[in-house]
Parts: C-alpha cells; sequence; structure tokens
C-alpha cells in the first residue's frame, strides 16, 4: 500500500515525517532518511491497528445524487389539472367525519 | 419515518408551496404512506371506476391506474397486528370525538414511533406526542 508522506524540515529542528491520510503517524529524526525509515515503521505497525473502508453519505440538497426535485419527487404536481384528485379528498375527509364515535 | 396524512397525500400531486419546501429536505425513502391512507385513496378511485357514467367511465379508469402508480412511489407501512393492538388501547382510552381512520394512523405511527404529517393537527394531538406531529402544509420549515 502506498502512502502520502509531508517531509519538513525547520531550521535548528529535526526532519519531521507526517501521512496526511493517518493523523496519528508522525516521526522525528536527525537525518531525512532516518525521519522516512521512521514513518514506514509506523505505518507497518498502525496497520495492526486500522482498517480503511469507504463509506457513503446520501447529501440532503437540491441536487441529491445529481437529480432534481422532478426526479426525486415523480408525481409531484402531475394532477394539478384534475378537478376529481381535490374531489377524492373532500369525499375521503368527508367519509371520515362519518366514523364519528360518541359525540 | 413521516407518515403522511390523506390531507397531505393530496397537495403532493397538486403542487404546494410550503409542502414543496418541506420536500427540498428530506428523502422519499424517509416518507411512507400509512395503508389506511392508501385503503381511503384507492377506495375512492375505485368506486368512481366501477360507477361511472359512459362519458366519463374511460378517464375513471385512467385515473384509477395512474393513482396506483403515483401510490407505488412510496413506501407504505402496514396496518399489522402490533397497530391493532395499539388502536385497541386507544379506543379503550378515547372513547368519544374521535374518527376511526385518525386512530388507526395513530396507532400506525405509536407502533414504530413515526411521525405524523396532518393538517388535522388538533384530531391528533391528545393521540401522539408533540414531536410525533408535524403540518408541511400551514407550518414552513424552521
Amino acid at each position: 500500500m502506498q502512502y502520502t508522506v509531508l517531509l519538513s524540515k525547520q531550521p535548528d529542528a529535526p526532519w519531521r515525517a507526517v501521512v496526511p491520510a493517518l493523523p496519528d503517524c508522525v516521526a522525528e529524526a536527525a537525518t531525512r532518511e532516518e525521519a522516512l525509515a521512521r514513518i514506514k515503521e509506523h505505518i507497518a505497525q498502525a496497520h495492526e491497528h486500522f482498517e480503511i473502508v469507504q463509506v457513503e453519505v446520501p447529501l440532503l440538497n437540491g441536487n441529491q445524487l445529481g437529480q432534481t426535485f422532478e426526479e426525486r419527487y415523480p408525481y409531484y404536481g402531475a394532477f394539478k389539472d384534475d378537478p376529481t384528485w381535490g374531489e377524492l379528498f373532500d369525499e375521503i375527509e368527508r367519509r371520515r367525519d362519518e366514523t364519528l364515535v360518541g359525540d | 419515518m413521516y407518515l403522511w396524512d390523506s390531507n397531505i397525500l393530496r397537495h403532493y400531486p397538486e403542487d404546494h408551496p410550503v409542502l414543496k419546501a418541506h420536500l427540498q429536505r428530506v428523502l422519499l425513502t424517509e416518507i411512507a404512506l400509512p395503508s389506511v391512507v392508501v385503503a381511503e385513496v384507492l377506495r375512492g378511485r375505485c368506486e368512481s371506476a366501477l360507477k361511472a357514467p359512459a362519458d366519463r367511465a374511460a378517464r375513471a379508469h385512467a385515473q384509477l391506474l395512474e393513482t396506483h402508480r403515483l401510490v407505488q412511489t412510496f413506501q407504505v407501512i402496514v396496518f399489522d397486528q402490533h397497530c391493532a393492538a395499539l388502536l385497541q388501547q386507544l379506543q379503550q382510552k378515547h372513547k368519544s370525538h374521535k374518527r376511526y381512520p385518525d386512530l388507526m394512523i395513530a396507532a400506525t405511527a405509536l407502533a414504530l414511533n413515526h411521525i405524523v404529517v396532518t393538517r388535522n393537527t388538533r384530531h391528533f394531538a391528545d393521540l401522539l406526542p408533540a414531536n410525533r406531529l408535524a403540518n408541511w402544509i400551514d407550518d414552513p420549515p424552521r
């Protein structure tokens, strides 16, 4: 497995190696080669304690998975020219009222 | 899960700005119809198809099938034995001023702690906790 290692050297400080993908992996040494050797050891040790998995999280915005609103909600607005649709629900309400008990 | 009462489903294919604002914040997979509402809607369309005079029969049958397709785009929460037991408890507790389908929908919601989305929140106010009730037509999203 390949990792990107960031090597840095500040004046009056040791060589420092960090792995951006593994925030806990840091090594410091007097030389560049030694810092690289140590970071490889750290990564190898870390391999015994972690696994990398891919997770997918749905996006909660108006463009869900590249879909438009109309694609997400296929029948939205589809019956707006059908007056019988509203009448159907007036009838449903009326029939519910008929079931009212104990008044 | 957001469990829609019939008075919310009504506005879905009609287009309603407040309902649309709520829909933009959720996924269709978070919304379901109680089987009570499915029964009410299909009963109405079935009766129209079977009773329509000749000049309106073709349209009524087409509307029945279109409505059936619309319903199939939603998940349906079926009224099961657990709901039936909860319905009996609600009936014992609320002996008056209750409409039977409202009690059935409340029992469906209580069975799995769903949120009832309805315009008739007053009908459900004493059946469900306040945080299990929402009105996606009269209350814009916060």
